[in-house]
């Protein structure tokens, strides 16, 4: 179903399932259906993020605030909680907080045409700052009850883990089967002509960015639940690259259009058991972000490389 | 310019003083034409005669600056090009105006698509991709092209075939005025002349009006009834093409008599 | 009316740089009638001087942007190059000279891996120096190996002299701005730039080195952010973990209240970028003389770029008419 030149694509991910399982067999452990579940569990959060950043990216642009605005959702829905509030009320503000910035970050970009680098910089940047002043630097700590809530397991699945697969599959669905989905990727590739078509494009982007909120949030939920607490550190600058490196890794082109939001998801899987690896191997944080910062530039370059090659032969 | 047809044929498109103006740059200047039922219409000039321009503001692309428009007889606004659409207006633009990555189905319904019924088709507008990929193969069979693959990317296929999704865009949404930019560029000689006999037949099968705009004089002798000639933004000849010659045209279009 | 199109740009135009000066203006007394502390001639040269870091990388970053193009390792340049100097300096006793000179090499280079990346790998500019952005830093941080390096007090006394409350390195960054202002508007390599940044696409086919002008802006901008970096350290006395952090989102917001479109091509170093970091650092110590939070910088900063980009792209679609937009990034 897939032609050859499409699969090239999908190589950097190819390479990692192919060095994830040449790792299970020298460490039997890594495969065990413990060490997977823990896994899907850490990646959960970092895999809502990348789901939404592909929104983004499919139509040429990006949304650069998501870990900052999930960290400040978190912090909103945390202090609610933490002063009574009930937790379906924390949940709630968390996701409708990152929609509504999500939905700032649209309108800028959709409406008054700016460049979504920058909005989404300048969010990122607000939205730290936000927290940070918020917080005093202090994490604010989430009632028992909302993390063994978000906790339990389904069929002996973490209930994040289960988000995480529902969330992935529902949203390729809708993108491949829906309207929006067609019109989002028409969109991407070729604004002009979609928007003689009678394509709405700019309701399409402005969507896209509010779908990317929307997943930030759930993410906060995730995310604090996880770490029993919500603090401005989850939103810190190397989230940010584990975002789009998972996106990038996944297949999704930062040039819009081309891309899933499974490959996004396996993106994120991927950078959790880079990230693992090099904890493993006492990497220092630092050499961390030389690696992954690397990493991205050269999947880039990969997928440009791809286009190149790939349009020059077809003429 | 007086004509026996004139009086028994319907004009199916009129403009009258037409003008598009960008800041200082007068585009198009004060051009009347009519378009009759059932007849191909060549537009010609040099690059910047305005003919492109013309026709993005009859598709729509462009809003006019002054003059009327009329179709079938009947005034008309046309500021965007849903507005040309839903007035029967289709276009196929110089480079197909199609997406690589979608396949030929999803090309001929962009913007247009065909939803599923049902409860959850209707709630998250679900498209109904197998009834769009049948009027797709039945469209493009009867275009006489042969899609090997209609689930195929429209990246793979040939300038010929690509040519032809265009056209089945346009033939498709029962386009009733054809414009046609440049449909000729970018083929190879028998795509050419396939394209240029299926124009034709669309005139006769369809019943449809067609304009078509190409800087290539012996392409428009072929196909069309009519010829305009711009220059300069403006309208500086008019001849039914069995009462002129290629010499005669292209001394219009360059203003060298 | 021939002139009418072009008329209306340059009326906007020359509308939107003295609305830089009004603003400055207005900015400046508005503060003065608040603070009392705020009009007096050693306020105004204080944050002068406390604007001078940035107004290096500022002025780096801007010629990148007038190529249409974003450099957002700046701020990591501008910590990693001190980084290198300071540790050849202090822990291998370097002599001075030869670690101010390793610093502006570590810029050039840094600009050059930019520059390479988007010339040769062919990546966007921004996913390709948020890249950078994080394997610079994280050079750096390995360097130091989470320790603060402490300058020798030559270094920042040298920084702080001033002839009668006028800082000699205000005078530094604006004999670097004017600089590459006359580079900009007087050689054929800034009207390149401005070329390139306003259609890529017609200067390639006019026969201009596109990619070597790219390049050249990117080796500009680590060059001038490396110098930043020094002045920074230079001021503070030490080179930390935490400098350069947010520094591209500062500059980004001068660069933009300056005048400067992001979308390349429009704008100017004098008075635009000047008056973009001053209007800046004005409304900023201002607030903070008004008692506001430097916690609250940042929404001011994202204010600033917001208005700024808002007015910006306002004049791309006036002077873009008949012409189908497109919202791509």
């Amino acid at each position: 179903m897939l032609r050859r030149e499409e699969a090239i694509r999908y190589l950097p991910l190819m390479v990692f399932v192919v060095i994830v399982i040449i790792l299970g067999l020298v460490v039997p452990q890594l495969l065990s259906v413990r060490n997977i579940v823990n896994v899907l569990n850490q990646s959960a959060a970092l895999g809502l993020m990348a789901v939404g950043i592909t929104f983004t990216m499919v139509t040429g642009g990006i949304d650069l605030s998501g870990p900052s605005v999930m960290a400040l959702g978190g912090i909103l829905g945390a202090m609610v909680m933490r002063e009574g509030g009930p937790l379906v009320i924390g949940v709630v503000v968390m996701v409708l907080f990152c929609m509504a910035l999500g939905m700032l970050n649209g309108f800028a970009v959709a409406y008054l045409k700016m460049v979504p680098f920058v909005v989404t910089l300048s969010m990122m940047y607000i939205s730290m700052g936000a927290s940070i002043w918020l917080t005093r630097e202090v994490s604010v700590s989430v009632p028992p009850a909302f993390v063994k809530v978000l906790t339990f397991r389904i069929l002996d699945l973490p209930f994040p883990v289960f988000l995480f697969f529902a969330i992935a599959f529902l949203a390729f669905g809708f993108l491949r089967k829906t309207q929006y989905g067609r019109w989002l990727y028409a969109t991407g590739s070729n604004p002009t002509v979609a928007k003689i078509l009678g394509v709405p494009v700019e309701q399409v982007v402005f969507k896209a960015y509010l779908f990317s909120g929307l997943f930030a949030g759930l993410s906060a939920v995730v995310t604090t639940a996880r770490l029993m607490s919500a603090s401005s550190k989850m939103g810190g600058e190397g989230v940010i690259l584990n975002v789009v490196g998972a996106a990038v890794v996944g297949g999704v082109s930062v040039h819009g259009a081309e891309g899933s939001v499974l490959g996004a998801a396996i993106g994120a899987i991927f950078i959790t058991i880079l990230e693992n690896m090099m904890n493993m191997m006492q990497v220092s944080y630092y050499l961390s972000l030389i690696a992954k910062g690397s990493l991205v530039v050269a999947v880039v370059a990969f997928d440009c490389w791809r286009k190149e090659r790939f349009y020059y032969k077809r003429g | 310019m007086e004509d026996w047809r004139e009086a028994s044929r319907k004009v199916v498109l009129e403009v009258k003083g037409l003008c598009k103006f960008f800041g200082g740059i007068k585009a198009v200047n004060n051009v009347d034409f009519k378009l009759y039922e059932r007849e191909i219409v060549g537009i010609v000039g040099d690059n910047g005669a305005g003919k492109s321009t013309l026709i993005k503001v009859l598709s729509g692309v462009y809003e006019k600056t002054a003059g009327k428009i009329f179709v079938h007889g009947q005034e008309v606004e046309i500021r965007n090009p849903g507005d040309a659409r839903r007035l029967g207006i289709e276009t196929v633009y110089q480079d197909q105006g199609l997406i690589p990555i979608f396949d030929a189905a999803s090309n001929l319904f962009l913007g247009r698509e065909k939803l599923q019924e049902g409860f959850l088709g209707r709630v998250f507008k679900l498209v109904d991709d197998k009834f769009m990929i049948q009027e797709t193969e039945r469209t493009l069979s009867s275009l006489g092209i042969d899609i090997k693959d209609a689930r195929s990317k429209v990246l793979y296929l040939s300038g010929g075939q690509r040519q032809t999704v265009a056209i089945g865009r346009a033939v498709y949404w029962k386009g009733k005025i054809l414009i046609f930019d440049e449909p000729t560029n970018n083929l190879g000689v028998k795509q050419e002349r396939r394209v240029l006999e299926l124009i034709k037949r669309i005139r006769d099968e369809l019943g449809a009006s067609i304009i078509i705009i190409s800087h290539n004089i012996a392409h428009i002798f072929e196909v069309v009834d009519r010829i305009i000639v711009l220059r300069n933004g403006e309208k500086v000849g008019e001849k039914l093409k069995t009462e002129t010659n290629p010499a005669e045209i292209v001394a219009m279009i360059t203003g060298v008599s | 009316m021939f002139w009418t199109q072009g008329f209306k740009e340059k009326l906007f135009i020359s509308l939107s740089l003295s609305r830089l000066f009004l603003i400055a203006i207005v900015v400046f007394f508005g503060f003065s009638l608040l603070t009392k502390k705020f009009l007096s001639l050693t306020n105004l040269f204080n944050f002068m001087h406390a604007s001078v870091p940035l107004m290096f990388v500022a002025t780096g970053l801007t010629i990148v942007v007038l190529a249409r193009n974003l450099d957002i390792s700046v701020g990591s340049v501008a910590f990693l190059a001190p980084v290198v100097g300071s540790t050849l300096l202090v822990r291998y006793g370097f002599p001075l000279p030869l670690s101010v000179g390793v610093v502006l090499l570590v810029g050039l280079l840094a600009g050059l891996c930019n520059g390479l990346i988007v010339t040769r790998l062919k990546v966007n500019s921004f996913i390709a120096t948020l890249g950078t952005m994080m394997v610079f830093r994280g050079i750096g941080l390995q360097i130091v190996k989470g320790r603060t390096i402490g300058l020798p007090s030559v270094l920042s006394n040298l920084s702080s002299v001033r002839f009668g409350g006028f800082y000699w390195d205000i005078l530094v960054s604006l004999v670097f701005l004017i600089f590459l202002h006359v580079v900009h508007t007087r050689t054929p390599f800034g009207r390149y730039v401005s070329a390139v940044g306003s259609d890529p696409d017609v200067c390639r086919r006019a026969g201009i080195d596109v990619d070597k002008v790219v390049l050249l802006s990117f080796l500009l901008s680590g060059l001038f952010a490396s110098v930043g970096g020094l002045w920074l350290s230079m001021q503070l006395g030490s080179v930390s973990l935490r400098m350069g952090i947010g520094m591209e989102f500062v500059a980004l917001a001068s660069i933009v209240i300056g005048g400067i479109s992001l979308f390349g091509g429009e704008g100017s170093l004098f008075p635009g970028l000047l008056l973009g970091v001053y209007i800046l650092y004005m409304i900023e110590s201002g607030l903070n003389y008004l008692g506001v939070s430097p916690y609250f910088y940042p929404f001011v900063r994202g204010g600033l770029i917001f208005s700024a980009m808002y007015v910006d792209s306002l004049r791309v679609r006036l002077t873009k008419e008949g012409k189908t937009s497109s919202v791509k990034g």
